[in-house]
């Protein structure tokens, strides 16, 4: 008697095969402005539309499987196997409908595309959660998936999608603006850090303090992040207008600067909370033997405090470093550039693709980080 | 109570203040051309008057309200599901969908959304609605989990029903998880509803983003102060409910009854 | 060997008088036990010695020296300082923790090196334990690292405070014996916090009794026992069984006598008395012989002697 042992891995099947079957893979149309036409998963070569199917069968009978390591492993083969497939069928796909010379021609991926991509990821982590992998094999689990990305992207299999024509439309455009982001998230951290540290030390010892200083940077989290940017324009182009100094510095009303002073507020909370939330959390009982046993408050501070708080802090650095990646890409909005600018040009130019190529890597830099904090805090916390 | 208490304690809070200061900034928004125009001379037109500023803030609240509270029904109802017997199996899978998704950025989510669904109001709500989930759903599980198996086990023994120990211990036990998970919801959502004026919804981000793209800085200052008054104001009035959870959960409701 | 002093010392925290008109003397090599009921002031007078809380009036010295006036962190680093709750460094190996102070002393790398082995040898603490980390320690072992630490830079004075209070009483009683050896051996002056009375009774060559911040009674604990200054005193050391834990001080050779009445059963002549009449009590003769450790004839002891040494031996005190 056959007996289903991952209910999970039937249900993700079980949706994938419905929009295999009833949403577009791709969507085409003859120029950005008329509508499209839906392509569906059929019309791929059979090959690529074969590997897709395949992997997505295979979750029917690894759900069967009765190991929990073999079924995990399995769902892990048959989700990377389904990822790389969708990929190449998307790109095969747009290079049967593109014929050369039709420049203006869009080949977009559409919900199909999306939902299997979504499904293959979600097996995939779900599986490497079951399997219990460590950080090590996750990282070349990830590895693998980017390959495999980059091989097929080196091939040429992408060029007739629409977005990798923005892509390499926007080339250069897109390296300075890439650049552009991430100068803007750390030098938002990098003011937030400057700020946040004697202010951590101020209101270490008072309590009166710190109660005041939390609650105000609380109420600066919750103003919305335009908001933000809008009520520093003004203050700061009136300070360049006045002050010259200021001015030759590049401080303006627009720009960089409101940018990153906001980015830097909005850090502000979440890395003063951690700080501070971290050295109250070590033990009493600890800094009473250190003090007993002759540490002066310096060495207190280095050799025991800070190392105790770091995972507390870099919690907070996590939290504040992807929240700033986001943020960032609101800044496009009063003129400071980043990935945001090609969200909101796209989206003002009814160019879909543009957007998604300001947005996929505004969320895979997050998750990067987002990856990479967790690394360093498992480290930490050994 | 006496009636004199109550006022003593209303003058203490803030959010009461705030929420007054937040209804008259809005209505005297239209009065307030003399002192735009004293702030900023070179502008011809100082005051927004494309729509009304109660028309924005009531359209903002409703691309808020609308998302969250279906994203509230939808979060609790699958914080729930998983965390009984038959949906155990989706768990895993669920909390690391959404410990993963928030690492998405919010603007990214409604960015996303306008390939797939278009320009509007319907996209904004429907993604506001999709991010909005994580937090709740999130702060559910956490919740529930959080129930001591001595308490669901004490109730079951006394002879509650599954439904009635979910109603009556589980969910209010998991009341302050599931307050704090909806709060972080509406507190983004408050801000990412402002940014849905790029792609056509009307908000209390339309005025910032006309006067960004008009340079006209009265406008980004109107839009800016009455959406931040917001965001300030919904957040107070949750503390409030976060403090009205939690003393039920925690040993602070003894001193009440005492 | 540095005596500490304590000159009519009185601290406040708020409204409540931690001490008041505090006075008293610990000679160089003491074991000083400060026992009372919580609240007493004893944690806050041993926390003075180490100058981590100050005195309001009075002065405390340590070697004739004004505590109040010498560089505290330094002054910390020749006091050793043990507390209940251990407080080792969860991010240093026990090895780290036990070499803190001669680290912060500046001593080299080597030297270093070899007093952490010493003072695990000392310790009992197995050699392959010391790269661990303190979570992976039990309880027991834990403050055995947490006196190592104390120990480790050879202070003169050692500040115990209830050290051995969250222990099993197993660990308890060995952690208690290996003081008892330590201090014996190297004759340093141990002050010593507690509220345990049998602890109290079993370590101190001086032990002070302590309420609400005054010095009740101070003195060698069987002159305490035997002569309670209070009611107070004669309640906190037991009330009805002050003269059972009398019968535990005193040791079977000081009330034998050299008499041979052909008694059946034998003692050890260091056996306190209660072992004595615990075994009276087991075997039903009232006579016990008595004898030395390599086993040679002493005398008897009876259970007259037991009881009339009750009240009739409070005037043979010096005993």
């Amino acid at each position: 008697m056959t007996k289903v042992h991952d209910r999970v891995l039937v249900l993700l099947c079980c949706v994938g095969l419905v929009t295999t079957f009833f949403a577009p893979f791709l969507d085409q149309a003859p120029n950005r402005l008329a509508s499209s036409t839906p392509l569906p998963l059929l019309n791929a070569p059979g090959f690529e539309a074969g590997a897709v199917i395949l992997g997505l069968g295979l979750f029917m009978p690894i759900a069967l499987l009765t190991s929990d390591r073999v079924r995990s492993l399995a769902t892990i083969g048959a989700s990377v196997l389904l990822l790389w497939a969708c990929l190449a069928a998307a790109g095969h796909l747009a290079a049967l409908r593109a014929p050369s010379g039709t420049p203006a021609m869009r080949l977009s991926l559409g919900p199909s595309f999306w939902s299997l991509a979504g499904i293959a990821v979600l097996a995939l982590l779900d599986a490497a959660q079951r399997a219990r992998l460590g950080l090590g094999a996750r990282l070349g689990l990830v590895g693998l998936v980017v390959a495999g990305f980059i091989l097929m992207a080196r091939a040429g299999t992408f060029d007739s999608l629409s977005l990798t024509k923005e892509f390499l439309a926007h080339r250069a455009e897109f390296a300075t603006e890439l650049w552009r982001h991430l100068a803007l998230v750390c030098a938002a951290l990098l003011l937030a850090f400057v700020v946040g540290v004697p202010l951590v030390l101020a209101i270490l010892r008072n309590d009166a303090l710190r109660g005041v200083v939390l609650a105000s940077l609380g109420i600066v989290q919750t103003i919305p992040s335009i908001a933000l940017f809008g009520l520093l324009m003004v203050p700061l182009s009136s300070l360049a207008s006045a002050v010259p100094v200021v001015k030759a510095i590049g401080v303006e009303g627009v720009g960089p600067a409101p940018a990153i002073i906001a980015l830097a507020l909005y850090s502000l909370f979440p890395l003063v909370r951690g700080f501070t939330v971290g050295l109250a959390e070590v033990p009493f009982a600890v800094k009473d033997a250190a003090r007993g046993l002759g540490f002066d408050r310096r060495r207190m501070l280095l050799e025991i405090e800070l190392p105790l708080a770091l995972p507390a802090l870099l919690s907070g650095l996590r939290v504040v470093t992807i929240q700033a990646i986001g943020l960032a890409a609101v800044a496009a909005l009063i003129g400071a550039g980043g990935l945001g600018t090609f969200v909101f040009q796209g989206i003002g130019q009814y160019a879909l693709d543009l957007v998604l190529l300001g947005a996929i890597p505004i969320v895979l830099l997050a998750l990067a980080a987002d990856l990479a904090f967790q690394l360093v805090i498992g480290v930490v916390r050994r | 109570m006496h009636p004199h208490d109550v006022v003593v304690r209303l003058a203490h809070a803030p959010s009461l203040w705030l929420t007054l200061l937040l209804v008259g900034v809005v209505l005297l928004m239209p009065h307030t051309a003399p002192l735009f125009h004293a702030w900023f001379p070179d502008l011809p037109r100082p005051v927004y008057t494309r729509a009304s500023f109660v028309a924005l803030t009531l359209a903002h609240l409703e691309l808020v309200a609308l998302s969250s509270g279906g994203a509230a029904l939808f979060g609790i109802g699958l914080g729930i599901f998983v965390t009984r017997e038959a949906g155990r199996d989706l768990a895993p899978l669920v909390g690391a969908l959404a410990a993963i998704g928030q690492t998405f950025p919010p603007v990214a989510v409604l960015a996303l959304s306008v390939p797939l669904l278009g320009y509007g109001a319907a996209p904004t709500i429907l993604a506001l609605w999709l991010y909005a989930v994580l937090p709740i759903l999130e702060g559910t599980i956490t919740g529930l989990r959080a129930v001591p198996a001595a308490v669901t086990d004490a109730a079951t023994g006394m002879g509650f029903s599954a439904q009635g120990r979910l109603l009556g211990i589980e969910l209010p036990l998991a009341s302050p998880f599931v307050v704090s998970g909806l709060r972080t919801a509406v507190i983004i959502n408050i801000g990412t509803a402002a940014i849905g004026s790029t792609i056509g919804a009307l908000s209390l981000g339309s005025p910032i983003l006309e006067g960004l793209a008009t340079s006209n800085s009265a406008y980004v200052v109107q839009g800016a102060l009455v959406v931040a008054l917001l965001a300030v104001v919904v957040d107070r009035w949750f503390d409030h409910l976060a403090s009205m959870t939690s003393f039920r959960s925690s040993g602070r409701g003894r001193s009440i009854t005492s | 060997m540095k005596p500490i002093a304590f000159h009519a010392v009185g601290k406040s925290f708020g409204a409540t008088h931690a001490l008041c008109d505090f006075s008293l003397e610990i000679p160089g090599g003491a074991f000083c036990v400060l026992i009372g009921p919580s609240g007493c002031g004893k944690s806050t007078a041993l926390r003075m010695i180490n100058a981590m809380i100050l005195p309001d009036q009075g002065r405390v010295t340590v070697g004739g020296e004004d505590v109040a006036r010498l560089d505290p962190v330094e002054h910390r680093r020749h006091i050793g300082y043990v507390i209940q709750s251990v407080g080792l460094f969860p991010h240093w190996t026990v090895a780290q923790n036990i070499a803190a102070v001669p680290r912060l002393l500046g001593w080299s790398k080597p030297k270093q090196a070899d007093r952490v082995e010493e003072m695990a040898g000392l310790l009992g603490i197995e050699p392959a334990l010391l790269e661990r980390y303190p979570h992976e320690l039990s309880g027991g072992q834990q403050q055995r690292a947490g006196v190592a630490r104390a120990l480790a830079a050879d202070p003169e004075i050692i500040l115990m405070d209830e050290p051995f209070a969250a222990l099993d009483p197993t660990s308890r009683a060995t952690l208690q014996a290996e003081l008892e050896r330590i201090h014996a051996r190297s004759g340093k002056t141990i002050v010593f916090v507690t509220h345990d009375m049998d602890e109290a009774l079993r370590l101190a060559t001086q032990m002070v009794v302590m309420d609400r911040g005054h010095l009740v009674q101070s003195g060698a604990p069987i002159e305490i026992l035997r002569h309670p200054a209070n009611s107070l005193v004669g309640a906190f050391l037991g009330g009805g069984s002050i003269h059972m834990r009398l019968l535990d001080r005193l040791a079977v050779r000081e009330r034998s006598t050299p008499r041979r009445t052909g008694a059946t059963g034998a003692i050890a002549a260091g056996a306190s008395l209660r072992q004595a009449l615990d075994l009276m009590l087991a075997t039903g003769s009232t006579r016990l012989a008595v004898v030395d450790e390599d086993g040679t004839w002493r005398g008897e002891i009876h259970i007259g002697d037991i009881i009339a040494g009750g009240e009739a031996g409070t005037s043979d005190a010096s005993a």
